[in-house]
């Protein structure tokens, strides 16, 4: 009889759980293909998920490679840095979101999270400050953010990322070779471009002798004369057309702005340093990003947000200053920049190795994005704080 | 009777999935642990993150309760503690460069000048263009900017100790501490070296 009544609750518990199952929608899983089995990302300040002025742990889970790895369905492991990060978040420094002691953290070069503990397991190599040199050849010791994501004697990020035998690589590099010049006002600065030929070469040679590497995605540079740090200088006493910075309220010499010819020579330098990385993305298959196109679109015209599903939501944002796409610094993306910069990857992806990624929700990243809900702006106001902060951009890039 | 045995039966092994399938999804969603079952670690003791759901379910570096970027808006307490610490700092250590809470129009300015000192003189000194009154002017701006900074740093060290005298708290470990040692040293250091061009100048 006991036998009985077990079974009898046996059955009633199987029809029931089996109308349990039938009744919840089965959540979406991401892709999870060999081909994204382990994924690593190099790059610079835009990979490192530096924004405004700083790279802080709350905010790193959000950078563009991590979207991309969600959707990935990819493990991914950042070199995180203790709140409020190295140097400090411009909005969090005017927002007064910082306990006064937190200070103290930039203050002594920035503090890894994990106290180094996970350094065999990075996905994100991706460093503030670096170009094509330094990716390839500075290591742990040069201090500053190399100490921050290769640990204190850790190996080039090349030889790190290409050590964890990844399925999958990002690679967007070359930022930093023409970005000094917007920052520096100065187009001196510009990698020439038969080093960064001599430089891009090597580090994709690298790369083709990763037999695990079954894709990689790459991205091209901006113009970054088109990003929000520089506006019209607007002064009778500098050729019309100038660009100075987004914090200097009165230019008082020549040196504090961009003339037409210099951003023109600017323009040339990146154009050729496209094209090198272009004919490296064609002649190897890899998917390619044209950053730059993409950007030029949405200077011209502003991005509507998409849904997961490649809706548009009609809700625009620009790249003007507080326009949505860049952080407070008007160098880097925000929340939501790095949420439309992951889609580009992920839609030359998808294009290039036949692959079905979900996009991100451009919209919900906007959402929860504090700078475009509630926006600051320290144009009027420069602390210590906030023009230390931009000072350590600045210098960062020469 | 039978029957309302197996009812029973029924009911407690239905409670029990129930209660493995919620384990489930909350081990899913809330990311407690990442794709490799490790528990992702929370980067600080004191939970300076926003709550709610995240956006990864993979341990895309997420940590726990990590939904909204950003820190979490400090409490109304924490922010007069702030205005208090700042004040105090104003106070101990005035003309300090490092000094956070000062939003004035002054400061603004005088901090705008400052910044375009050290962008547009930099720029000179590292091209070799810079006049002499340049070099020394930007030379001296880095130099007090690295010994305020060393000052600050101590300043903390000692102030928070203070604190955790008083209310029990730890508000800096051990190894911070020791980071801290490690960093004035490195800034003295660069501090002799600009002492050095500026006597070169004169």
């Amino acid at each position: 009889m006991k036998k009985l009544s077990i079974c009898t609750a046996c059955i009633m518990t199987f029809a029931f759980s089996v109308s349990l199952f039938a009744f919840s929608p089965p959540p979406p899983e991401p892709e999870n293909t060999d081909i994204f089995d382990n994924y690593v990302a190099i790059g610079d300040s835009l990979t490192h998920g530096f924004q405004s002025g700083s790279v802080d742990e709350t905010r790193q889970p959000f950078s563009y490679p991590a979207r991309i790895a969600d959707k990935m369905a990819a493990r991914f492991v950042q070199p995180l840095l203790k709140f409020p990060g190295f140097l400090v978040n411009i909005e969090d420094v005017g927002k007064g979101n910082i306990p006064w002691y937190k200070y103290y953290y930039p203050l002594v070069g920035g503090k890894r999270a994990d106290g180094y503990k996970k350094q065999s397991q990075l996905n994100n190599f991706g460093i503030t400050g670096a170009d094509v040199t330094t990716v390839l050849e500075s290591k742990g010791s040069e201090g500053g953010f190399y100490k921050l994501v290769l640990g204190k004697d850790g190996a080039s990020a090349i030889d790190q990322a290409m050590r964890r035998d990844p399925t999958f690589m990002s690679m967007w590099v070359g930022n930093n070779d023409v970005l000094s010049c917007a920052l520096w006002t100065d187009p001196s600065h510009l990698t020439p471009i038969n080093e960064f030929r001599q430089k891009f070469a090597q580090l994709v040679d690298r790369v083709l002798s990763v037999s695990s590497l079954q894709g990689v995605a790459i991205a091209n540079v901006p113009d970054v004369c088109a990003i929000p740090y520089l506006e019209d200088a607007n002064d009778p006493d500098v050729p019309y057309g100038s660009m100075k910075a987004f914090w200097n309220s009165s230019v008082s010499d020549n040196d504090e702005v961009l003339d037409p010819s210099e951003i023109a020579t600017i323009r040339q330098g990146a154009r050729l340093i496209n094209e090198e990385i272009r004919n490296v993305a064609v002649a190897n298959g890899w998917a390619f990003i044209d950053a730059n196109a993409a950007f030029d679109e949405m200077v011209m015209y502003g991005h509507a947000l998409m849904r997961s599903g490649g809706n548009n939501t009609g809700r625009m944002v620009t790249t003007d200053y507080l326009g949505g796409v860049f952080s407070l610094d008007g160098v880097h993306p925000s929340v939501t920049g790095h949420a439309i910069a992951a889609n580009f990857f992920i839609e030359a992806i998808n294009y290039t190795y036949d692959m079905n990624l979900e996009l991100v929700d451009e919209y919900a990243a906007s959402e929860k994005d504090t700078l475009y809900k509630n926006p600051y702006d320290p144009r009027r106001l420069i602390n210590s704080w906030i023009g230390r902060a931009v000072q350590f951009v600045v210098e960062l890039f020469i | 009777m039978k029957y309302r045995r197996s009812l029973l039966y029924a009911v407690i092994i239905v409670l029990v999935l129930v209660i493995i399938v919620v384990l489930q999804v909350v081990n899913r969603d809330g990311t407690r642990k990442n794709g490799d079952g490790d528990v992702v670690e929370m980067g600080d003791d004191d939970q300076h993150f926003q709550g709610g759901d995240t956006i990864s379910r993979f341990g895309s570096g997420i940590m726990p309760g990590t939904t909204t970027p950003g820190p979490r808006e400090l409490t109304e307490e924490e922010r007069l503690e702030n205005e208090r610490e700042f004040e105090r700092m104003r106070q101990k250590l005035p003309d300090n460069m490092w000094l956070p809470g000062d939003v004035s129009r002054e400061e603004s300015r005088r901090q705008e000048k400052i910044l375009r000192d050290m962008i547009v003189l930099g720029n000179k000194v590292q091209k070799g263009d810079a006049t002499k009154e340049e070099s020394r002017r930007y030379y001296s701006l880095k130099l007090k900017s690295l010994e305020d900074k060393a000052e600050l740093i101590e300043y903390f060290q000692e102030r928070t100790a203070e604190k955790e005298k008083e209310d029990g708290r730890e508000y800096l470990t051990e190894d911070d501490i020791h980071q801290g040692e490690e960093a004035i040293e490195e800034i003295r250091n660069e501090a002799d070296q600009f002492k050095e061009k500026l006597e070169s100048i004169e």
